[in-house]
């Protein structure tokens, strides 16, 4: 049987509420310093939600435009980085575009306006007026999937996923899968979300998802994974942006690797619409299946991104999956989740979390799990603090697992 | 030639579930009609879990409906022992699925709007909302809730994907769910796709829900299926599957399995 093509990474970027772009991910990473902070991009004062971790957007409203901002932020530096050259005579047509693309949100006080000016509060009028405002301004994620191929001149399949908080994985995995199979030569692969709309806040709220902070509390302290005192998790927004690339590609045209997108697996819990299966079953049929694909055994890993929302079950079952592709190495991997300090960024969240685990293999680097203070005895792992860890790291385990039992986990390696 | 396991990893339509306008089943393929709404749905007769039809919107009642249909036609039983009866691995059980995006503008939350002075600055009508507004809105709302319900009531917990690019998105869900097939990652894939909008349709508009089962040859024949089909070669026909962007990429598969003219 022929070898398997290998996937390489040439090129990432990334917004979040770290800032934005490589460098300012970096400086945050390595000082321990988080951006989840009071909302200021919508008055937030009286509103039930008043903390999140919001990304610089140029000045942009709440609302479905943010997301595209972000995304072609995200994927402007990643293609600066890979240095692809543009294609000669049109777009490339093995270059595909794979993108976890987030809900669009609904901004309230547009359609407030559009009531006061309309047929008051009428449904079908109101409806038919938000579905011309997207199209109009072309924030559908076909739209979006039309520009980032234009900007990275590619010609070929344009793909949009949604697997919640697991989209970015599933887009990763996707875009490799088709580099494997021979239908693309070079994919953008990323995600891009913004859930700190109003609206979109109060609807994680209803299923009480969220953190709070008490009174007169930092809210940079509020999201704690893994620790005992966690009480849910707070919402991030941004992009993540990955220029995938066969070895061949890559060789022939003299690029650099960054890393390699080493495995993918994807699972069902089949368990629940908001609770994660509580022994992880479905988190840990992802994981082995990642690391498979990879040809990995759990002792290659040297750290886990963990999918580590905030959340008191979510938490709990992702170390209880850990264990059980892990065995007596739980203990031993070192884990952190970088959401306590972007927030969780939904479908942009793996995205984000992939390039913030290139950078961790480029640099000998994992980052630290901030607010990780009182252990709890259910997620018995080696949960990294402080500044973080210095030393090799050759392979990454990034999870991401999401609302309706959707878990997709990748695998990373050194380049 | 191709290689015998290549051949064995080949994705075969072993059943198919259509909900048309004008009919449900392999007779409604055949058939033509005007578009509109599927007047005659009622959900309860696919759905028996009571608690989680609740928990869906309509166009996932549908998908739901079709995947039901579907999965009887492969005899895979049309509960969450059907696939393990049949001999089928659940972890090995996949779902894709081609989905819109879902109108966010619900009558629950026009109703809590309209009862603010002002809603024009969200702390005029947050916490209002958080008491009018459905709990489990959001889960009405994420276009992944349609591969979620499946894969709880007929129990697949395999690989999953939901695409929302478009009008490509039902031609992509088929490729990736033979892509799964083919390279080992899952024995049998369900894909589904629905169109629902909610309003009043426009014309040309209409509900449509579509599942197939598609299986890799070699595991359908060690089962035992018999005349399971090629879906490949099913060009989505425009003027019969116009007004179903998400569907019609499935339906004409359907029809490819089943050998059906368009009407």
């Amino acid at each position: 049987m022929a070898r398997r093509r290998e996937v390489w990474i040439s090129g990432v970027g990334v917004v979040s509420a770290l800032g934005v772009g490589v460098a300012a991910h970096r400086a945050a990473l390595a000082a321990g310093r988080g951006g989840i902070n009071w909302i200021r991009h919508f008055p937030s004062s009286g509103f039930p939600v008043r903390i999140a971790g919001e990304a610089p957007a140029a000045g942009l409203p709440p609302g479905p435009g943010r997301l595209h901002y972000f995304a072609a932020v995200a994927l402007a530096e990643a293609l600066d980085q890979a240095a692809l050259p543009r294609p000669e005579g049109g777009d490339d047509a093995a270059r595909a575009v794979v993108w976890a693309v987030g809900k669009p949100a609904l901004p309230v006080d547009a359609m407030a306006g559009w009531a006061a000016t309309g047929k008051g509060w009428d449904w079908s009028e109101l409806r038919r007026r938000y579905i011309r405002s997207l199209q109009e301004k072309q924030l559908t994620p076909a739209d979006l999937l039309r520009r980032l191929a234009r900007a990275g001149g590619a010609g070929g399949r344009r793909v949009a996923c949604y697997t919640a908080c697991a989209s970015g994985n599933d887009a990763l995995g996707m875009g490799k899968r088709m580099i494997e199979r021979g239908e693309a030569e070079v994919v953008l692969a990323g995600g891009a979300d913004s859930q700190v709309d109003p609206l979109s806040l109060l609807e994680f709220e209803l299923l009480a998802a969220l953190a709070h902070p008490a009174p007169g509390e930092d809210p940079a302290t509020v999201c704690r994974p893994f620790d005992q005192r966690r009480s849910g998790f707070v919402v991030g927004e941004g992009a993540g942006a990955l220029v995938l690339e066969s070895e061949d590609h890559l060789r022939r045209r003299g690029g650099e690797p960054l890393a390699r997108l080493a495995g993918y697996g994807s699972s069902l819990d089949a368990f629940g619409l908001t609770k994660c299966h509580p022994e992880g079953r479905g988190a840990a049929a992802a994981m082995r299946a990642a690391l498979a694909d990879a040809g990995a055994t759990p002792t290659a890993v040297d750290y886990i991104n963990a999918h580590g929302t905030g959340t008191v079950l979510n938490d709990r079952a992702e170390a209880a999956a850990i264990h059980r592709v892990f065995g007596a190495a739980a203990r031993e991997v070192a884990i952190s989740s970088t959401k306590a300090m972007t927030g969780h960024l939904i479908a942009a969240a793996s995205a984000v979390e992939a390039v913030l685990s290139v950078l961790g293999l480029e640099d000998g680097f994992i980052p630290p799990s901030l607010n990780y203070r009182d252990p709890d005895p259910e997620c018995d792992l080696n949960v990294v603090t402080g500044r973080g860890r210095r030393g090799p790291v050759r392979m990454v385990l990034s999870n991401g697992f999401g609302f309706g039992g959707q878990n997709a986990c990748v695998v990373l390696a050194r380049a | 030639m191709k290689a015998a396991a290549e051949r064995e990893r080949e994705a075969v339509v072993t059943g198919s579930g259509v909900l048309l306008p004008w009919g449900v089943g392999p007779a409604a393929l055949a058939a033509t009609g005007a578009a509109g709404r599927i007047s005659s749905f009622n959900p309860r007769e696919y759905i028996h879990n009571a608690k989680a039809l609740r928990a869906m919107h309509r166009g996932f009642q549908l998908t739901t409906a079709a995947a039901a249909l579907a999965l009887s036609a492969a005899g895979l039983g049309g509960d969450a022992e059907g696939l393990a009866a049949a001999g089928l691995d659940p972890e090995r059980a996949g779902v894709v699925i081609a989905a819109a995006d879902i109108q966010p503008v619900t009558p629950d939350l026009l109703a809590v709007l309209a009862a603010q002075e002002d809603s024009s600055e969200p702390a005029g009508w947050g916490e209002a909302a958080l008491h009018g507004l459905h709990p489990f809105r959001r889960l009405h709302l994420l276009s992944n809730m349609a591969a979620a319900h499946v894969s709880i009531l007929f129990n697949f917990q395999g690989p999953s994907l939901t695409l929302t690019s478009g009008a490509e998105a039902g031609a992509q869900a088929l490729e990736e769910a033979a892509g799964l097939l083919a390279e080992g990652r899952a024995d049998v894939v369900l894909c589904a796709a629905s169109d629902c909008p909610e309003q009043t349709l426009t014309p040309g508009e209409g509900e449509a829900a579509v599942a197939l089962v598609l299986e890799a040859r070699g595991v359908a024949q060690r089962r035992g299926v018999r005349g399971a089909q090629d879906w490949r070669g099913g060009e989505p026909d425009a003027s019969w599957a116009e007004g179903w962007p998400q569907c019609a990429a499935l339906l004409a598969a359907s029809r490819a399995a089943a050998r059906v003219e368009a009407g």
